[in-house]
């Protein structure tokens, strides 16, 4: 069974107004668009025009950036107010988030940061992901994270903490093809091996795209073409896994929209391949 | 595990070289001041330092590109020189959630060697509040944003803009930028 029942959405793009004049010149070569949920909170009104454009031209799915899904300390509530409005204008078939904590302590980290894969943690996401269903009744699914620091003291593995997260929460899974391929390398494990152990059945939609390395890391940096062993593995996961949709993500050094293009026709392919898509 | 403290405290390491010095010479202490118990003190004195500054650094490096698209201009003019100049003005203050805070820092800090005439060129300054008056006055709410400049700065913007040397003129300008709220913002200089 599905995680959530929604429609197929095909293979999408994450929207950035750098490329809005040529997104909207080639309209058919995008199936579907994420928007950054987190770019329209507080938005003026020329921002949420935007928005109403894109919805009226395309399927939507928003993706949150720092609800802080993990911080034990609870949700910011203004935040989550926030972040409802826009959903609830773009009315998407799911929204998502990372699984992650962003902020603690009065501190905003300024990025995703790794929780510890223990069942305290699994709770408290539980705990937070009910609070969200409380105020926004479309589906969440969350996202796994690039992890730079390992927090001491987990319990499990990082597939095993994600399914039983999934679980504990009835979310569906963003897997981000690019995270696991940077964890993988980075930490040293064999995802092929390993492959069976992530909980592909509870799998909404995919996020793929290039980074590079620094100083012997990989790092999720959406500034360069996805690379050939990301494609190897989404293939893998399209042929194994429910996708509902794919998006490519590029926020850095974004070329021109025919290199973007072609990438979505490629996610499209293997969706089309694999009976996932029309 | 305490998960709140823990997550706390990792946001500390995270933001505050100081802090993140301090833990690594002494983790016990520094947790144990911060509220860890002595069980999870002992957990976390064991977490790798090299991943914790690869973070770190990323988290450093993402506020420099998120300054930089804030004060673009000012970037171009300032090259090599605009990650170290923000490192600087940054340094021991977490990012407050707001995205145009770092960039608001830098033009602090560019002020301040203004005064002591020790930046150069001098427009410099100028420029980089003239870009932060577009960011104030583009919040949310009613914005009426006056500036006073010491040089034709629309001139300079535009000759960065536009990839040219710029021949800075020293000129008294003042500006205004004025926004209803989530409405359209005006803005107008005018020489003297």
């Amino acid at each position: 069974m599905a995680a959530i029942e929604t429609p197929t959405l095909g293979s999408g793009l994450g929207y950035r107004p750098q490329f809005r004049a040529d997104l909207f010149a080639h309209r058919e070569e995008v199936d579907f668009l994420e928007i950054v949920a987190d770019h329209y909170l507080d938005a003026p009104r020329e921002k949420l025009d935007e928005l109403d454009l894109l919805k009226s031209h395309f399927p939507l799915v928003a993706h949150g950036l720092d609800l802080s899904i993990g911080g034990a300390e609870g949700l910011d509530t203004r935040y989550l107010d926030k972040t409802a409005a826009v959903i609830e204008r773009i009315d998407p078939p799911w929204w998502s988030e990372h699984l992650c904590f962003t902020r603690a302590g009065g501190v905003s980290i300024g990025h995703l940061a790794s929780l510890p894969y223990t069942q305290e943690t699994i709770d408290v996401v539980a705990r937070n992901v009910e609070r969200v269903r409380s105020r926004i009744r479309t589906p969440l699914i969350l996202e796994n994270v690039t992890c730079v620091v390992r927090v001491p003291g987990g319990e499990m593995e990082e597939a095993e903490f994600l399914s039983r997260t999934l679980e504990a929460t009835g979310c569906g899974w963003l897997c981000d093809v690019a995270n696991l391929h940077v964890n993988a390398t980075n930490f040293g494990y064999d995802l092929e091996a390993e492959f069976e152990r992530w909980p592909w059945d509870r799998l909404v939609q995919i996020h793929y795209a290039g980074g590079r390395e620094r100083n012997g890391w990989l790092i999720d940096s959406h500034d360069a073409a996805t690379s050939e062993a990301v494609w190897t593995l989404y293939d893998r996961i399209v042929a194994r896994a429910p996708v509902k949709g794919a998006v490519l993500e590029r926020d850095e050094q974004i070329p021109p929209f025919r290199a973007l293009a072609e990438e979505v026709a490629r996610a499209r392919a293997t969706l089309v391949e694999h009976g996932r898509w029309r | 595990m305490a998960l709140a403290e823990t997550q706390a405290l990792l946001a500390r390491l995270y933001t505050d070289d100081s802090l993140r010095r301090e833990f690594f010479e002494s983790p016990v202490a520094v947790a144990t001041r911060l509220g860890l118990s002595m069980h999870d003190t002992q957990r976390l004195a064991a977490i790798d330092r090299r991943e914790m500054e690869a973070f770190a650094q990323s988290l450093i490096g993402k506020r420099a590109l998120y300054a930089r698209k804030a004060l673009p201009l000012t970037s171009r003019a300032l090259g090599d020189r605009f990650d170290a100049l923000l490192r600087e003005a940054i340094r021991g203050r977490a990012q407050d959630g707001k995205s145009c805070a770092d960039a608001a820092a830098l033009v602090a800090l560019l002020q301040e060697r203004f005064a002591g005439r020790q930046i150069e060129p001098l427009w410099i300054v100028d420029l980089a509040r003239f870009e932060l008056a577009f960011i104030d006055s583009g919040r949310p709410r009613a914005a009426f944003v006056l500036r006073s400049f010491h040089f034709d700065v629309a001139s300079i913007a535009a000759s960065l803009a536009r990839g040219e040397d710029v021949s800075a003129i020293r000129k008294r300008t003042f500006g205004v930028w004025a926004r209803p709220p989530r409405g359209r913002l005006r803005w107008r200089l005018f020489g003297r």
